[in-house]
């Protein structure tokens, strides 16, 4: 917001220190609202038992160095499996949603045929679909390629169905001038040779807010490993596996669920500019 | 080029909507051959206690989330937006808990409202208060899964409010400015009307991701207690894969997809009418 004020109203400066106050404080609740109950975990998954057991979830550990519970959860939740797991079906599908997205958007953006309304048509009423209430069939499909429980039918559902990533990557496309391919079939380069010696490399940048966006979804996604691949644990799905014999230990299940949560945070941390920058690209205008 | 996406998309999306409506006409076990049975299923619905009682759940569900999520959202965009310091700090940490595994998340709030160990009812305790059994009383259950939405949602909201904020001319707030314009008046002539796409961006998204609810839902409650939390997306799955009446869950899904498309349709006629702005 700007602030040129012509003539000051007599008030006007305490009105606005007060409602600056106001709103300060207001900004300072909701972090501490925010961040309370992950300083709580982090607390938690730093204290032995009977210190979990003694104090209050707001006391500090008494030893910030004691990683015990995270070897525990590490272990009894089969996380390096669950890490390796979840890296392979990010990567493919990953790969897979880029070329599939790109291609799409070259496609889309610099041919004419017929049915193009069509498939525009037909992508913009799939983002509105929640994928929840195709479920049933979704299932059916995977299941008749015999795909349940492999991370193939987790690695196709991720990359069969991304919209989003084809309208950013549309968007980038139409800001890449059609000069620049005429050019290169003048040139007596042909329509690959330019989707991947022009049009690929051009769009980096938002082939990189796709993979930062989706590569953080994909992560955190839930309902598809549990639905798909119930004999193998993806990352997201190792917290389940607590319910045994740690199934009551609430300061090895707290180390547990940081173990998860902090690679994402990391992510966020060092990549945000990315990431607001594809979030809000496409919803404003 | 386009044949893979094609692909991808009439296999993965089109192709099961379809047949989710074909299978709302059968009997189907997932096993057996399905049977057709018509309007059956639909004809079910009017006596079943559970599934009416999942659509109330959900629309409680939106209910409860979406107004204070939205007017949260708002509410720190206006003053992150605003010239306070360290604001870039403050929008990290409100968009953080939309960053972290949702289902890692809902153990962590599991905990914090266990009625026995939870952090919040010895924390509560400490001040003698009896806290309530939060996840396991029907009149609580919902309330605090929506609360916890609201607190996972409300920073990702935000940035959409964050955007359209930044993208409103500031030649207008200097006009109203010299006009002498005051901060209600400011806020209710210049930025609410300007954030309209923001707002239909958002509320759209917003309500879509409401009715598909899953991870908190199953981590926190499993629909619990006396199904007080399941939402129609939640009894879906439930009919679905534990119950294993696939025309019965397929009809539900129809219904829910009717519904959001009708609040969606809603939603985009409502904004539609309004005067749009066109300052490029």
């Amino acid at each position: 917001m700007t602030t040129i004020h012509s003539v000051p109203r007599p008030g006007a400066r305490i009105q606005r220190v007060t409602v600056g106050t106001a709103k300060y404080l207001s900004l300072v609740i909701a972090a501490v609202v925010t961040l309370v109950p992950l300083v709580t975990v982090l607390f938690a998954s730093l204290k032995t038992p009977t210190e979990y057991g003694s104090t209050s979830a707001l006391t500090p550990p008494s030893n910030w160095f004691n990683f015990a519970n995270f070897v525990t959860a590490f272990d009894s939740g089969k996380m390096l499996e669950g890490f390796a797991n979840t890296a392979i079906v990010l990567t493919v599908s990953l790969a897979g949603t880029i070329f599939i997205g790109t291609m799409a958007a070259y496609g889309l953006d610099r041919f004419e045929f017929r049915g193009k309304r069509l498939v525009f048509g037909l992508f913009l009423i799939a983002t509105l679909i929640p994928g929840v209430t195709s479920q049933v069939a979704t299932f059916q499909v995977i299941n008749g390629m015999g795909l349940y429980d492999t991370k193939a039918a987790l690695i196709l559902l991720f990359m069969g169905t991304d919209i989003i990533a084809i309208y950013l990557f549309i968007q980038f496309m139409q800001a890449i001038p059609n000069s620049l391919d005429e050019a290169a079939m003048i040139d007596g380069a042909n329509r690959w040779t330019i989707y991947w010696r022009i049009v690929l490399p051009l769009l980096k940048p938002a082939i990189a807010t796709v993979v930062i966006i989706k590569g953080i979804a994909i992560y955190n996604e839930f309902y598809a490993p549990f639905l798909y691949l119930p004999s193998e644990g993806l990352i997201s799905t190792s917290l389940f596996r607590f319910k045994g014999p740690f199934g009551a230990q609430w300061e090895v299940i707290s180390a547990g669920t940081l173990i998860v949560i902090v690679p994402t945070l990391i992510a966020f941390l060092f990549l945000q500019r990315w990431i607001y920058k594809g979030l809000t690209s496409g919803a404003v205008k | 080029m386009l044949a893979p996406s094609i692909l991808g998309f009439t296999v993965f999306l089109i192709a099961p909507i379809v047949v989710v409506v074909a299978l709302s006409f059968y009997d189907w076990n997932l096993l057996s051959d399905p049977e057709f049975i018509g309007l059956e299923n639909y004809r079910e619905l009017a006596g079943d206690e559970r599934a009416l009682q999942s659509i109330g759940n959900t629309f409680y569900y939106v209910l409860l989330n979406i107004p204070a999520q939205t007017v949260l959202a708002l509410a720190l965009a206006l003053a992150v937006n605003s010239k306070v310091k360290a604001r870039n700090a403050f929008r990290v940490i409100y968009v953080l808990p939309w960053m972290a595994m949702p289902v890692a998340l809902g153990v962590i709030w599991r905990w914090v409202f266990d009625p026995a160990y939870g952090a919040l009812n010895r924390f509560l305790e400490v001040f003698g208060v009896d806290g309530a059994s939060w996840l396991t009383d029907s009149a609580w259950a919902m309330p605090v899964i929506a609360s916890v939405n609201v607190w996972q949602y409300t920073g990702y909201t935000m940035l959409f409010f964050l955007a359209g904020l930044q993208a409103i001319p500031a030649q207008l707030y200097e006009a109203a400015d010299v006009d002498g314009a005051s901060a209600p008046y400011r806020f209710f002539k210049i930025t609410l009307p300007l954030l309209r796409p923001s707002m239909l961006f958002v509320l759209i998204t917003s309500v879509i991701g409401s009715f598909q609810v899953f991870d908190t839902i199953h981590v926190m409650t499993a629909g619990g207690p006396a199904g007080s939390t399941a939402t129609l997306n939640y009894q879906i799955y439930l009919e679905s894969f534990t119950q294993r009446n696939a025309g019965y869950a397929s009809m539900l899904a129809v219904i829910l997809f009717a519904i959001i498309a009708l609040i969606t349709l809603a939603q985009v006629s409502f904004f539609r009418k309004r005067t749009v702005y066109d300052f490029s």
